[in-house]
């Protein structure tokens, strides 16, 4: 069973959550957890990792222009993405589509190799596999789907996901072919805003989803969606999350609402 | 002068920091503030203003496939949206980036997609300039270029950039052409990752920056800053209520200073 924790709104407590819950999963399911959020991921650093091994690199295709050319234009006019400019390409907007390459008659654009992104495996009690974005670069969506593939082998009863933020490429490649979501979000009118754009993104790929409520208690709000489950505004949390303290391990109220979520996710399975 | 607003991981306080710097740089200059995390846009809620105007639609051209018509199309697309099997095309248009290398050498015309909005609130002295990607949409690069631009248009004195989080290409389309950059972090060994990050793009994109370190307090871990923003119960009270923190004298004056950062240098 594939699990994604996931939230429009950075910063509401995806990976406090995801981290806990894989160590919960983890004493009673075979689970590998995958950090999807490839721009900042932030999975491994919760845990001391073993034997960090570097699985694979992703390349993509962006281009340069040669000494053939003869300063016509065509390339700039044709670039949608801004990317030329005084004949030359700059590789942070390149988005690698090669149109400048077929409109060129002078042979005065080629492709270059470029490493766009890495994907890690480590042990943390389970197997931890993890993307990282090359910095700048765009494909995080390619990364993702070669982090699902490497979790493959480990045939596992859950595979755990620790998403990213917000509702474009990265989510939906993460969401896609998962069997339950958990979308986590904070009682701020922000956080809500994002979780109702999160949730018309999961209705439109047809994902099965439950609301986790964090920080409950620190304003006041009507939520527009049910909330499956609560876990209760702890002033103290950011402090455990500095000393690296899985917050199922805690001594606060927080731990108990986790372990609480976690008992009601079992009878999903 | 161009301010961009960015931090690496979310719910660093990046729109925290934007959204005061705004109303304390309005009391005397002509300012904007351009949200550019155009899939989840969240100044219009830090800055109590949910009654914002549609400005201008954003579009990409893709390519306008007629069923029947036979098209001396080669398979080109790197995305994967357009594909020739035998006479006929396929299109996936959620795949489509725009890019319009299919049309380049075939008979493939081009017809007008929306990939967001652009909204705007006015102030008595600035804007507030909102992008907003369509529900669904994966590649949403244009509609960020697009904001700032029509954002700068407006000719303030101040423009303060609010970047998505991350370290993608919509976050560096977000930094480019500014003139200095807050990296907004937190204590943690995950903000202090998340900042090394985005650190290598902007010393690469060769921008000036200063690095804010919020909710200073919640450890000891060893950060280097520049300027440091408390952990504190009033800045969480405002921030849920949707007003700024200006009121608070002492935080007023860690507003203060990085104000005079971005306007003396």
């Amino acid at each position: 069973m594939k699990i994604a924790v996931i939230s429009g709104k950075g910063g509401v407590g995806k990976s406090s959550i995801s981290t806990s819950l894989a160590k919960l999963f983890s004493k009673e399911f075979s689970i590998v957890a995958l950090d999807c959020d490839v721009d900042a991921p932030n999975f491994n650093l919760m845990f001391d990792v073993k034997d960090k091994k570097l699985l694979e690199v992703i390349y993509r295709e962006l281009y340069k222009i040669n000494e053939n050319c003869v300063k016509c234009g065509k390339c700039l006019d044709i670039c949608q993405f801004d990317a030329i400019e005084d004949f030359k390409i700059n590789p942070i907007l390149c988005e690698g589509c090669g149109a400048c390459e077929l409109i060129c008659e002078f042979n005065a654009i080629e492709p270059v190799k470029h490493e766009s992104g890495y994907i890690y495996e480590g042990f943390i009690g389970f197997p931890l596999i993890w993307g990282e974005l090359e910095i700048g670069e765009s494909g995080s969506g390619k990364i993702i789907e070669h982090i699902k593939r490497h979790a493959k082998k480990y045939k596992a009863e859950i595979e755990l996901i620790d998403g990213p933020p917000g509702v474009g490429c990265p989510l939906i490649s993460t969401v896609k072919d998962v069997d339950l979501a958990l979308c986590i979000v904070e009682p701020t009118k922000s956080s809500v805003n994002d979780c109702l754009r999160l949730i018309e993104t999961l209705n439109f790929f047809d994902v099965e989803y439950l609301v986790v409520e964090n920080k409950k208690g620190m304003n006041a709000i009507n939520y527009p969606f049910k909330i499956f489950h609560s876990i209760p505004f702890d002033f103290d949390v950011p402090k455990l999350i500095a000393n690296k303290i899985l917050l199922c391990d805690s001594n606060s109220r927080v731990s108990e609402a986790i372990k609480e979520l976690y008992e009601k996710l079992k009878e999903f399975i | 002068m161009i301010v961009a607003v960015t931090g690496g991981k979310g719910g660093t306080g990046k729109s925290t920091l934007s959204a005061n710097l705004f109303f304390y740089f309005i009391e005397n200059y002509k300012t904007a503030l351009i949200d550019c995390d155009v899939e989840t846009p969240n100044l219009p809620y830090l800055t109590g203003s949910e009654d914002l105007s549609l400005a201008k639609e954003v579009f990409i051209e893709i390519p306008n496939i007629e069923e029947g018509k036979t098209y001396n199309y080669k398979n080109v697309c790197k995305e994967g949206a357009l594909l020739k099997v035998g006479d006929k095309l396929i299109f996936i248009e959620d795949l489509c980036s725009g890019c319009k290398a299919c049309g380049i050498n075939s008979n493939i015309t081009f017809r007008k997609k929306s990939i967001g909005k652009i909204y705007e609130k006015k102030f008595d002295n600035g804007y507030l300039i909102v992008g907003k990607s369509n529900l669904g949409e994966r590649k949403t690069a244009k509609i960020v270029t697009e904001t700032k631009k029509y954002a700068l248009s407006k000719n303030c004195e101040i423009n303060i950039v609010d970047t998505a989080a991350g370290t993608h290409c919509n976050v560096v389309r977000a930094l480019i052409n500014a003139d200095k950059v807050l990296i907004v972090t937190e204590p943690t060994p995950f903000g202090m990752s998340d900042a090394k990050r985005i650190i290598k793009i902007v010393e690469k994109l060769n921008i000036p920056y200063k690095i804010v370190l919020n909710r200073y307090g919640i450890s000891d871990l060893k950060v280097g800053y520049n300027f440091k923003i408390p952990y504190d119960r009033r800045i969480v009270e405002c921030y849920c209520k949707g007003e700024s923190f200006l009121k608070y004298n002492d935080l007023r004056g860690c507003i203060e200073e990085i104000a005079n950062w971005i306007i003396w240098g």
